[in-house]
């Protein structure tokens, strides 16, 4: 046993390396000390976080930012949700021909 | 069943806009095995964003229409649900999008109620420094409970310290900023 002295009990030494954990995570939350933690000014930027949250593993190795996806083209939401329900219309009209012509 | 096939020959709206996403990846020269289950996650994340805006809510509202649906008792339990209903997003991945959400919406979600996520590096951590005696990912949230305030929060020094100075194997623990109190030394 190499003890360090003068820590004090099991518990206060587990407590004292909580509020150390805890504030080097407050840290990291920091607008001022991690930009990519400024606050949301749009809907779109929820999006941008969810997506780069799914592509966490992959953001991280290939180093893209969702900033960087957003310059880079990545289709906006607004652009997505167009041509989804674009796509959803020509479905629909298509399932009513076929309703219409006999087919089911 | 004519109607299923000749949808499918058509190829349904899901599929044309996944196609869209993944094309987009690739015409940018990123090629990933999983982009396909990726792209259509992003494809869930835009039914959600739509499911909001047909009640009348923007997806920065999201803790907010939880809120108003299920009330504060249920509320992030049934939002911590519909996220990991999306395609690839998983529990961790949940966790973690909702702490960010949460620091950065200004909404009153109860981020000190998030528990700590399943990470290896996170629960190395746990272990080594003496909060638990396995890895147990159950008795991990328990001391996560009771020694933080929110534990999601030292979630991300937990991982600090576990991506970058308490390695598997050859620790570099002359250099951990906790070293001091860790439970080697004691």
């Amino acid at each position: 046993m190499y003890g360090v002295q003068g820590m004090g009990g099991l518990e206060e030494r587990l407590i004292r390396v909580a509020k150390i954990l805890e504030a080097m995570g407050r840290v990291a939350l920091n607008p001022e000390i991690n930009p990519y933690y400024r606050r949301y000014e749009s809907s779109e930027d929820v999006f941008y976080h969810l997506v780069a949250t799914l592509w966490a593993g992959p953001f991280e190795r290939l180093g893209v930012s969702p900033e960087e996806l957003k310059l880079k083209g990545f289709p906006t939401p607004e652009k997505i949700r167009k041509r989804y329900e674009e796509k959803m219309e020509a479905t629909n009209d298509f399932r009513e021909f076929v309703e219409r012509v006999g087919g089911t | 069943m004519i109607l299923g096939s000749l949808l499918r020959e058509l190829g349904g709206p899901e599929l044309s806009l996944v196609d869209s996403i993944t094309d987009w990846f690739a015409w940018n020269d990123i090629k990933m095995p999983r982009i396909r289950r990726i792209a259509e996650g992003i494809l869930d994340i835009v039914k959600l964003q739509k499911e909001l805006g047909d009640k009348g809510y923007e997806l920065k509202d999201l803790y907010r229409y939880y809120l108003d649906n299920f009330g504060e008792e249920k509320a992030l339990e049934k939002l911590l649900e519909r996220l990991m209903g999306i395609r690839e997003m998983g529990e961790k991945k949940a966790i973690t999008f909702l702490r960010g959400y949460s620091v950065r919406s200004g909404e009153k979600l109860p981020i000190e109620k998030l528990s700590l996520p399943r990470e290896r590096h996170v629960q190395r951590v746990m272990k080594r420094i003496g909060f638990v005696d396995d890895e147990d990912i159950e008795k991990i949230r328990e001391a996560g409970c009771k020694y933080f305030k929110v534990p999601i929060i030292a979630d991300l020094g937990l991982w600090f310290v576990g991506k970058n100075y308490c390695y598997e194997d050859k620790p570099k623990c002359e250099e951990c900023p906790v070293e001091e109190y860790c439970a080697k030394n004691i």
